[in-house]
């Protein structure tokens, strides 16, 4: 296993690739997952979606979105923040809202919603419930808005391929919602625990395009 | 003790709009026809259906009655129903007046709001960044100040001279409800989140919030002396939830509130003899009710 670079290396090494002049906000932590990694990969940009009028400001900066006990299949969602030239965006600043289970979002308060702040090798992480069909839209969704220096803001809504709205067959059936632009958005769904405790597992990539 | 009365429409009800005076409720069906009523339930005005099939309208003064179907936008006099102009337009995804009615704010997909003369001449574009999404748009009397809220949560305050935004007042969540008070110094924001804030339109200051309702705001209409500030809330969030009118006296900080049962749909106004009252609309159905305040 190579020793971890050193940030001098690192900066030098940034500086003659000239990525500290395309992406000035980097962080020395964040450059040193990219070296780790290998060479930048350039990834396509996660399609974007309706921001929605249930948005709002402000969310606490956590990832419990969900009260204890809530009804509901409990949900964990995880991923990365790239950029489209495969530059991980630590920092960035992952915000996500959705339905309650009974498909009610609180305008109120702040159930079901959060900031979180993506980590040195971009991950971010949530634990919450499957949200419900809200009354007007045909799919279950999480709403994401990400924002991080040097790009593009992405506003966008990750879909369930178990949605029963798909009815199992998400490739042909995405577009029975009218808002589910892209395919893309529809994600797998892994179900894991006991039979009596199941929990939903979803995976969701977010490529933001450089400013 | 609030009077009631009921209107039945010849065919459900696509887009209804409000006169500024409060006098007439005008609507377009779904038969592509055009009614309008007095606000004392009376049937006024019927035009026959056109092509391309009209889809919303709102009133441009008590003279004008614009229509938007699908690439046009027209000007009607609201009296007899004679077009006086019609334009293309693409892309529309609302439209907007002041009371005064002088221009009218169209609202492209774009996140931009172009301002038109009734007669069909553009007058300039305004644009914010970050502003997409828009929900609603409100002009002051005269148009000298322009407030329009996207979906992002902020209200951009434009100065209608110019084009330029002037403030942004910075709200929790969007809002549908936006009015500005008569002499246009106030502006009136009933957001989503059920919160019904004033602020200056000059600074973009905050002035006051006004008591919270537990669901959404539907719309919000100040009298014509300013003083009193009429609200309804919407059963959208949850769609069971029981919706209300209110009237707020600013001086007095006194309220009058009206259970209006499920209402998905409703607009608020003030008759021209200054008493608030409420629209609800249900498929085919009107129903009209006066607020005491």
């Amino acid at each position: 296993m190579p020793a971890p670079l050193s940030r001098r290396d690192l900066l030098e090494k940034c500086a003659a690739a000239g990525l500290l002049l395309i992406a000035p906000p980097f962080k020395a932590a964040a450059l040193a997952a990219h070296f780790q990694e290998g060479s930048l990969a350039p990834r396509k940009p996660t399609p974007g979606n309706e921001l929605g009028p249930f948005y709002k400001k402000r969310a606490p900066r956590s990832g419990k979105l969900a009260p204890e006990a809530a009804p509901g299949l409990p949900l964990a969602v995880s991923g990365r923040v790239f950029d489209t030239r495969g530059a991980i965006l630590a920092g960035a600043l992952v915000e996500v809202w959705h339905a309650s289970h009974a498909g009610i979002y609180d305008n109120q308060g702040y159930l079901y919603r959060g900031q979180l702040v993506a980590e040195n090798e971009g991950k971010f992480a949530f634990d919450s419930v499957m949200p419900g069909h809200y009354p007007g839209r045909v799919a279950q969704h999480v709403h994401f808005k990400v924002s991080s220096p040097g790009a593009k803001p992405l506003v966008t809504q990750m879909y369930f391929a178990t949605d029963p709205a798909f009815d199992g067959d998400p490739d042909k059936n995405f577009g029975k919602d009218p808002l589910v632009h892209n395919r893309e958005l529809v994600r797998p769904v892994e179900i894991t625990g006991d039979p009596g405790a199941p929990r939903a597992l979803v995976t969701f990539e977010l490529v933001l395009e450089r400013a | 003790m609030a009077a009631a009365r009921t209107i039945q429409a010849e065919a459900p009800i696509a887009d209804f709009a409000l006169s500024p005076s409060g006098s007439e409720i005008a609507a377009v069906l779904k038969n592509g026809k055009i009614q309008v009523w007095s606000v004392a339930g009376a049937p006024l005005r019927s035009w026959p259906a056109s092509v391309p099939p009209v889809e919303g309208l709102l009133y441009a003064g008590d003279n004008h009655i614009v229509t938007g179907a699908t690439g046009t936008l027209t000007v009607l006099e609201a009296a007899t129903g004679a077009r006086l102009a019609s334009w293309s337009a693409a892309d529309v995804q609302g439209v907007f007046a002041p009371a005064s009615g002088e221009l009218i704010a169209v609202v492209l997909g774009d996140g931009t709001v172009g301002l038109w003369k009734l007669e069909g001449t553009a007058v300039r574009t305004l644009r914010a960044p970050g502003l997409t999404e828009i929900t609603r748009v409100a002009l002051s009397r005269g148009g000298e100040r322009i407030a329009a809220c996207g979906t992002d949560a902020d209200v951009r305050l434009f100065d209608g001279k110019t084009g330029a935004v002037a403030h942004v007042v910075d709200l929790a969540m969007t809002s549908f409800a936006l009015d500005f008070s008569p002499d246009g110094r106030t502006l009136a924001v009933g957001s989503v989140d059920g919160r019904i804030t004033l602020w200056d339109a000059q600074t973009g200051g905050a002035k006051t919030e006004l008591p919270r309702y537990p669901v959404g705001v539907g719309a919000v209409a100040f009298s014509p002396d300013g003083v009193r500030l009429a609200s309804t809330s919407v059963s959208i969030n949850p769609a069971t939830s029981e919706a209300e009118a209110r009237v707020y006296d600013l001086a007095s900080r006194k309220e009058t509130s009206l259970p209006l049962g499920v209402s998905k749909w409703n607009a608020i106004g003030f008759a021209p003899d200054g008493r608030p009252f409420v629209v609800d609309i249900r498929a085919e159905t009107i129903s009209i009710r006066d607020l005491t305040s």
